[in-house]
């Protein structure tokens, strides 16, 4: 504003300036013209008159003279000399006048003394004449004035055209000059007008302009005014709506805690009439726990100024309900507007409510609502840390094979098969327990207060008891298997990160020792963990290091002892602890997921060797060569091109390969695995049932899948001629694969008699320690050399068949 | 802005007085105050109104026609010098517009001639005639208020007709009329009154 008064008082602009300095001196010269015109006018009108005055004399003095001319050539007729004297006079006269009238004119004065002479004689011829008025004297006078009067006419005509021509000519210079000077003079009055009226139209502009700036600055002035009104007025009408439209109860309390003042959001947040509360006791509405705290609170703030830090506590709703709150106070007791405590309390419930939510996901699994494993750790160590009776125990829980769960009924299914685990497990626990998901498949118990270890172990067994309960899942029933570890701790003495170690630990055992089983631990658990883990760096390199080697065992024909296939069994030619047999490494291998190359390797090697021993015994009908494939394998994509590979690479015919399975893999992913095995089947290769009758009661797969061959578990062929039952069995079972068109071959065979009764029973192969024991590759090809004989390998058989009981 | 317009109006105005005491610079000097500028008696003369005017004894310079009372030759008052100079006799000094110099006249107002003359009620001008036949007509009123003068005296001699005499008509500072100088008629000759 200061600023536009500035320029409203700042003058007319250089261009003003300029103009009016231009105008006035235009005005000047102008002025100054018109006076020298002025002058040369009357300067001109004097002359004018002037010769005018001389002009018109001259003219008499010519009519005088003429006049005189005619009165002196009428002389001798007339003889009228006083007449002629009378002429002469008047000429005189005018020639007189004419003296005064040029005065200063040289011309005439000259004329004057020019005329004299003759003036003289023409006097002194009149005066003769009258003397002598004779004829003859008055003719000789006439005679003598005649050349005077005819000169003094000449001269006077002179004098005449000389003053004409001169007057004419000043005339005509000044009325140049004139011309000229008026011409300049009416040039620079243009110029004034021009001058003029561009000033006076610059002024204007610039005095419009001026009045429009005037009038700019004030109506904005006006209009800021009327802004800063309307600001504050919105401010207020915004503060008086932000009271009573909070959704924050607004209240003034004195400094000994009455109310004076709620806003209106006292309704809606509490349910009260904002009247009905004022002047009352507002501590009654607190919560009685929090009442002490809010009085503190509210003391403290009176004694500060400014505004004081949140605070939260529980109010009493008008229906009942406890609402958190949370308020914060400015003391404006000095204010003169307010002179108390301004209170802003608003319902913090949800956000508390959120916030033990958000605890809670802290601290629990999601999917089963058990405590995580963070929550699990901290009760431990709080459990350790609380000084009490007796010991604690922590259980690990962790389900067996449920990868194969997932990976075939898919994560839904794994799912809910984990949220029943959990359940279970609570179920069979104390509400002073804590049940804990760890994550994945792995869950976690404390037992506290527990009186002795085979109180805990009864606890462990109760829970592998809950768990193997069937399990209804997509309309199977399936139990739950799991290993547990069990580690048990005295509160005050043991680290809780010990404790969840050693659970680990001895889960880990249980795992190892065949699952579906629990351990406690023990301190040795460690050294087997860690050479469990020496194992797993090992088996890794087991491979590369030419450590694993291929063992054969023949399977014959059991009446006549011929060799007719060899099953390779893989070994771990150990450094240090010697030959180690599948089960000591394989599942390691496939946790560790190395099942893939090794199973490759494992194919590869045992089809070449059978091409070998093509090559050297041709004359022998070719040996079958049997492989085993573990679950994980089977899984794996690359495998049906894995085996084609190793017939291609060992030009070996696919019939003369029989790929063995174990029951068990065949329940995982009935759909995937049939497709599987039907490709494998495509190749033209033979599938054999390993270890059949050991795992489940279902034998729909074996019309399900495309099965060539049974392998009858060794457990049916010990029990072979020991007791009814057990050989009826063997016997079932034989039937069966009579019945499915199934060959079937009898495993572990290790006494004549039992080679005697499969016969009987109608089982044609067997292998076994009585026939072989599986043999290094050497061995093999010697013993085939050594029983090479009418076109086939033919072990010696120690007894005959019972040919009473073939038939 | 005030200020410069203000400015403006001044130079404007010290321009218009200057140009007009300019103007007035240049107009004619006036001629300084005669002694006596207006016709002074100097003898009351001998002859009185209504009295006979006998015929002139010496050169007649002045003959009156017309309606007049007074007649010595037939119908016509023929004066000469004497006659006249028998008049009341007036001194005045004034501007000669052809000389261009102050010249004391003596002679007769002419209005007092007129009423020597007898002129009548009825006449309302008079007609004069030069020697040299020039001519200038008066309304007797303006005869009477000029107090113009039939001078036969210049600087205190009789005027020779190459001097614009022997009589001429010279008018008072005062008179309007006498600053044209066409009405200062020399060598009067004639008079008609009508």
């Amino acid at each position: 504003m200061a600023d536009q008064h500035l320029v409203l008082r700042r003058r007319r602009g250089p261009l003003q300036t300029a103009l009016g300095g231009v105008l006035v001196v235009l005005i000047l010269v102008v002025e100054v013209l018109i006076l020298q015109a002025y002058v040369n006018v009357s300067r001109s009108t004097a002359i004018f008159g002037q010769v005018t005055f001389l002009t018109g004399n001259l003219v008499n003095v010519q009519r005088e003279a003429l006049l005189l001319n005619v009165k002196i050539e009428e002389l001798p007729t007339t003889r009228d000399l006083r007449g002629a004297q009378l002429r002469r006079g008047l000429l005189g006269n005018q020639l007189r006048v004419m003296e005064g009238l040029g005065q200063g004119d040289a011309r005439v004065a000259d004329a004057l003394e020019a005329l004299d002479p003759d003036l003289q004689l023409i006097d002194r011829a009149l005066a003769s004449g009258k003397a002598n008025p004779t004829r003859a004297n008055l003719d000789r006078q006439v005679a003598s004035m005649r050349p005077a009067i005819g000169r003094i006419i000449f001269r006077i005509k002179d004098l005449y055209d000389a003053e004409e021509q001169g007057f004419f000519g000043a005339l005509s210079g000044t009325l140049s000059a004139r011309n000229s000077s008026e011409r300049l003079l009416v040039g620079l009055s243009g110029m004034v007008l021009v001058v003029g009226l561009a000033l006076a139209l610059s002024l204007r502009q610039r005095v419009r302009k001026d009045f429009a700036r005037a009038y700019q600055t004030l109506t904005a002035e006006v209009e800021e005014r009327k802004a800063a009104e309307r600001a504050v007025r919105a401010s207020e009408e915004r503060f008086r709506s932000l009271v009573q439209n909070s959704s924050d109860v607004i209240s003034i309390v004195d400094a000994d805690g009455g109310v004076r003042y709620h806003s209106e959001s006292v309704r809606r947040v509490l349910g009260y009439d904002p009247g009905e509360l004022v002047d009352g006791d507002p501590l009654s509405l607190v919560h009685p726990d929090d009442r002490e705290r809010v009085g503190r609170f509210v003391a403290e703030a009176a004694l500060r100024p400014g505004v004081t830090a949140a605070e939260t506590w529980r109010i009493r709703h008008r229906d009942g309900t406890w609402l958190h709150s949370e308020t914060v106070a400015a003391n404006l007791l000095e204010d003169p507007n307010v002179r108390g405590l301004v209170l802003n309390t608003r319902d913090v419930s949800d956000r508390k409510e959120l916030e033990a939510q958000l605890v809670h996901q802290a601290f629990h699994d999601g999917l089963t609502g058990l405590a995580n494993r963070t929550l699990f750790a901290e009760r431990v160590e709080h459990a350790l840390a609380r000084s009490g009776k007796g010991e604690l125990a922590v259980l690990f829980i962790d389900l067996d094979d449920f990868k194969h769960v997932n990976d075939s009924l898919g994560h839904a299914a794994g799912d809910q098969l984990l949220v029943a685990a959990a359940r279970r497990l609570q179920g069979c626990l104390r509400p002073a327990d804590t049940a804990a998901r760890l994550g994945g498949d792995e869950f976690a118990v404390l037992l506290e207060r527990v009186t002795d270890a085979e109180a805990t172990a009864a606890v462990a067994g109760r829970v592998l008891d809950t768990l193997h309960r069937p399990f209804g899942l997509n309309g199977r029933t399936i139990p739950i298997k799991a290993s547990l570890g069990v580690a048990t701790g005295r509160p005050g003495t043991d680290e809780a990160e010990e404790l969840l170690r050693n659970a680990d630990v001895a889960m880990y055992a249980a795992k190892a020792g065949g699952k579906d089983r629990y351990e406690l631990f023990r301190p040795d658990m460690h050294e087997d963990m860690l050479q469990r883990l020496e194992l797993e760096t090992e088996l890794r390199h087991a491979a590369d290091r030419d450590q694993l080697v291929l063992h054969y065992q023949p399977i014959v024909e059991l009446v006549s002892g011929r060799i007719t296939r060899v099953e390779a069994l893989v070994r771990w030619e150990h450094p240090t602890k010697g030959l180690l047999p599948p089960p000591a490494f394989i599942p390691l291998a496939e946790e560790q997921g190395l099942i893939g190359p090794i199973g490759n390797w494992v194919l590869l090697q045992a089809c070449l060797q059978a091409r070998r021993w093509q090559d050297q015994f041709p004359d022998a009908p070719p040996l079958s060569v049997h492989v085993n494939l573990s679950g994980r394998q089977l899984e794996e994509q690359q495998l049906v091109g894995e085996v084609v590979q190793a017939l291609e690479t060992a030009r070996l015919s696919p019939r003369l390969l029989t790929l063995e399975i174990t029951e068990s893999v065949l329940v995982s992913d009935i759909e995937a695995m049939s497709a599987r095995l039907r490709e494998l089947k495509g190749l033209g290769v033979l599938l054999a049932i390993d270890d059949f009758g050991t795992g489940y009661s279902s034998l729909s797969y074996l019309r399900r899948f495309p099965i060539d061959m049974l392998k009858i578990d060794k457990a049916f062929v010990d029990g072979i001629g020991r007791g009814r039952e057990d050989t009826a069995l063997a016997h079932a079972i034989i039937k069966l694969s009579h019945t499915l068109q199934l060959h079937a071959v009898a495993e572990g065979i290790e006494e004549p008699e039992q080679a005697t009764n499969l016969v009987t029973l109608g089982c044609r192969d067997g292998q076994g320690f009585y026939f072989s024991r599986p043999l290094p590759t050497a061995a093999m090809t010697e013993l085939l050399g050594k029983t090479l004989a009418d076109g086939g390998f033919y072990l010696p058989v120690a007894a005959e068949p019972l040919e009473s009981l073939s038939g | 802005m005030g200020r410069s317009i203000r400015l403006v109006v001044v130079v404007l105005a010290v321009a218009l007085a200057v140009s007009a005491c300019g103007g007035k610079d240049e107009a004619p000097p006036k001629a300084a105050a005669p002694s006596p500028s207006s016709p002074l008696v100097v003898d009351d003369g001998s002859l009185a109104a209504g009295e006979k005017i006998s015929a002139p004894k010496g050169e007649v310079v002045l003959t009156v026609t017309g309606d007049i009372g007074e007649v010595n030759k037939g119908k016509k008052l023929e004066l000469d010098l004497a006659s006249l100079e028998k008049m009341r006799q007036v001194r005045l000094e004034a501007a000669e517009p052809f000389l261009k110099r102050r010249v004391m006249f003596e002679g007769v107002l002419l209005s007092d001639l007129l009423t020597v003359a007898g002129v009548s009620d009825s006449a309302s001008k008079v007609s004069l005639t030069a020697l040299d036949d020039y001519k200038v007509d008066f309304k007797l009123a303006d005869v009477r208020s000029s107090q113009m003068m039939l001078a036969t005296k210049a600087d205190g001699k009789h005027m020779p007709v190459d001097r614009s005499g022997p009589i001429r008509i010279v008018f008072p500072d005062s008179s309007s009329l006498g600053r044209n100088p066409d009405l200062w008629i020399w060598s009067v000759a004639s008079m008609k009154v009508a």
